[in-house]
């Protein structure tokens, strides 16, 4: 391909203070724009999924700040609601979840006197922070959750923090918004006000700190009950996206809780799990494999999320904004919601991203126009396969690539559609690496999940047999486009499709 | 040396394993002596490893770019599996017909370099 050979464009350093600065005019606007009541006391809350959950007077007053309640309007798992009509769920909803989760894996370590002292509340007010940390790990989420993700992760800002040699390198997007939320000083003042009001103390630098997963050694257990290898997030989305797409997996939570305590591994005080709860892990990593195959990756959904990615380019391309901002930065999408999204269709003079956005809500969805996986390529080509398949690493001159290629199949099918109607989608394959971050006691000493398992098979297998990308565009266009994509992938990437490639999209 | 497209992870690994000795096809697919190896690497040479980033954060230094890239590597068959404990990669013949093929003319200005980073590689991995 020409751009094998070519140089990464290098953006100039994007100032930090710069992002910052963005963040305070956010934080003014969901948290000191808003009329501040007093909360008298507790409140119950029901959910259908774990019961009734108690919160505390100073957690009802954070939850309340539109920095959280803007959660309601962030659907969980993207668009898959279109797909699976029941995944309606928001990340407010899965907010509470991961509150409640994480304060029965509290109690149940507790249930170990060994325990008690470490999550001693006089101590380290260890159950307000993790708490908190439960109420604030997605307050840095876009609109439609990790779909804007993919792409404000590829922004200059974004770059800046998370990319080679930043301050956060390798965490994600959406936790870094988060840290950079609850660590600004803004922020800091409105926490303070609550102290003295509530009378209660927390840390926040801790609870910033555990969203992206990080604390000192002999703290680590507090963050992995909020970002660890089995954590109340986790738990919670794997039942919460399998209960609401109708899709129910089996995992025997109670037992697993009772199975885990914290001992000193590797100079860390982590969570560790007694032998017996190896079971309901296995049903963890079998029940998250499960949701990549039969949600995340559904062809339908990555097809909305991709119509999602559309709008989203076609509004920077012709120059339009979404709530003011021309979403070039990673922080221009924490002010625009679900909500926001939608509603342009009907405030925006131009016809075609009214029609684009109408597409989404009124499920005309895309199509998918060819299959790439290792079934629709000629065995014997196979060996070419390698250039394409490794565009999708989560790399900007990737994603770059993919829509030159999606450019080309569009201009090779004669233009039928809008060029941001045509896509390239290659899914990331699901990972396990949580199973070398679980260790187990064993009589011996410790092991990791990874030396009774090999779950990196499975993974295998689910490529193997399951994941596919694909080429999506607009039903009116489907054979066209599909026939110029099967033209200009061979043609880049030299290797052959077989009949199945088109007969599985039903052309 | 400018970072370029070719720096991209799954090129990288293959320049490292074509310099593994002839009679080292073989090498440990753990993942914390995988990742740590190749964050010690990254200390050495930060142009050539710019392309994977590491998270710190967690038991050990972790990159999901080396994850993606070794998924790939093994998916499109330049990796396998065959021992039966699936506990050690196999370097398949098409490492070294891809790199003579594709990247030892791109590469050429630093195959003194990628040798050496290979040595340290199979001195961090114990083979």
């Amino acid at each position: 391909m020409q751009e094998e050979t070519s140089e990464i464009v290098k953006t100039p350093p994007y100032e930090i203070s710069k992002i910052k600065n963005n963040i305070g005019k956010f934080i003014e606007e969901v948290v000191y724009r808003y009329h501040k009541r007093h909360i008298k006391s507790e409140k119950l809350i029901h959910g259908p999924l774990w019961g009734t959950a108690v919160l505390r007077d100073h957690e009802i007053a954070i939850l309340d700040l539109p920095l959280i309640q803007r959660l309601r309007q962030i659907h969980q798992t993207s668009l898959s609601y279109l797909t699976y009509p029941a995944a309606t769920h928001s990340r407010f909803e899965h907010t509470l979840g991961v509150l409640i989760q994480a304060d029965k894996l509290i109690n149940s370590l507790r249930f170990w006197p060994e325990n008690r002292e470490l999550l001693s509340e006089t101590k380290l007010n260890a159950r307000t922070n993790i708490r908190l940390a439960s109420i604030l790990h997605d307050c840095g989420h876009g609109p439609l959750s990790h779909a804007s993700e993919e792409i404000y992760q590829f922004c200059d800002d974004m770059q800046a923090l998370t990319g080679n040699g930043g301050p956060y390198e390798g965490n994600h997007p959406h936790e870094v918004l988060a840290h950079l939320i609850i660590t600004h000083e803004k922020f800091r003042g409105y926490i303070k006000e609550i102290e003295t009001e509530y009378d209660f103390v927390c840390d926040l630098d801790k609870i910033a700190d555990s969203i992206i997963g990080k604390s000192k050694d002999d703290e680590k257990y507090m963050t992995q009950i909020v970002n660890g290898p089995f954590d109340a997030d986790k738990i919670d989305y794997i039942f919460r996206d399998s209960h609401f797409s109708g899709l129910p997996l089996v995992l025997d939570l109670e037992r697993l809780w009772y199975s885990i305590t914290i001992d000193t591994v590797k100079k860390k005080k982590i969570l560790v799990v007694k032998k017996n709860g190896m079971s309901p892990l296995e049903q963890i990593l079998f029940c998250k494999i499960m949701l990549f195959s039969t949600i995340y990756h559904h062809p339908k959904v990555r097809a909305t999320d991709c119509m999602f990615k559309g709008v989203i380019e076609y509004i920077r391309n012709h120059g339009l904004m979404l709530k003011d901002k021309k979403l070039n930065n990673a922080t221009d999408f924490l002010w625009v919601t679900d909500n926001t999204f939608f509603s342009k269709a009907e405030t925006t003079n131009d016809k075609k991203l009214h029609d684009m956005i109408h597409s989404i809500m009124y499920r005309r969805l895309f199509l998918r126009a060819l299959t790439i996986s290792i079934d629709t390529i000629e065995e014997n080509t196979f060996g070419e396969y390698k250039e394409f398949q490794q565009l999708d690493q989560r790399k900007k001159y990737n994603y770059d690539a993919l829509r030159k290629i999606a450019e080309q199949i569009w201009k090779a099918a004669k233009q039928p559609c809008l060029k941001e109607e045509v896509w390239v989608d290659i899914p990331s394959f699901p990972s396990t690496k949580e199973t070398d971050d679980t260790f187990i006691q064993c009589p011996s000493g410790y092991k990791v999940l990874t030396d009774f398992f090999p779950s990196q098979e499975w993974i295998k297998n689910y490529i193997y047999h399951k994941w596919k990308a694909h080429v999506f565009c607009p039903a009116t266009c489907q054979k066209e486009i599909s026939k110029a994509a099967k033209d200009v992938l061979q043609s880049e990437f030299k290797f052959k499709f077989n009949d199945l490639a088109q007969k599985s999209c039903h052309i | 040396m400018p970072p370029t497209i070719l720096f991209r992870p799954e090129n990288i690994i293959i320049a490292l394993l074509n310099y593994f000795p002839h009679e080292k096809t073989d090498f440990p697919a753990n993942r914390q002596k995988l990742h740590s190896a190749f964050y010690e690497l990254k200390k050495i040479n930060k142009d050539i490893f710019e392309e994977f980033t590491f998270n710190t954060n967690r038991m050990f230094p972790t990159s999901e770019e080396l994850d993606q890239a070794l998924s790939n590597l093994e998916f499109c068959k330049y990796l396998g599996k065959f021992n039966p404990a699936l506990n050690h990669y196999t370097i398949k013949e098409e490492v070294k017909s891809y790199f003579d093929e594709k990247l030892s003319n791109e590469f050429s200005q630093h195959l003194e370099e990628f040798e050496k980073l290979s040595r340290r590689l199979q001195e961090l991995l114990g083979i």
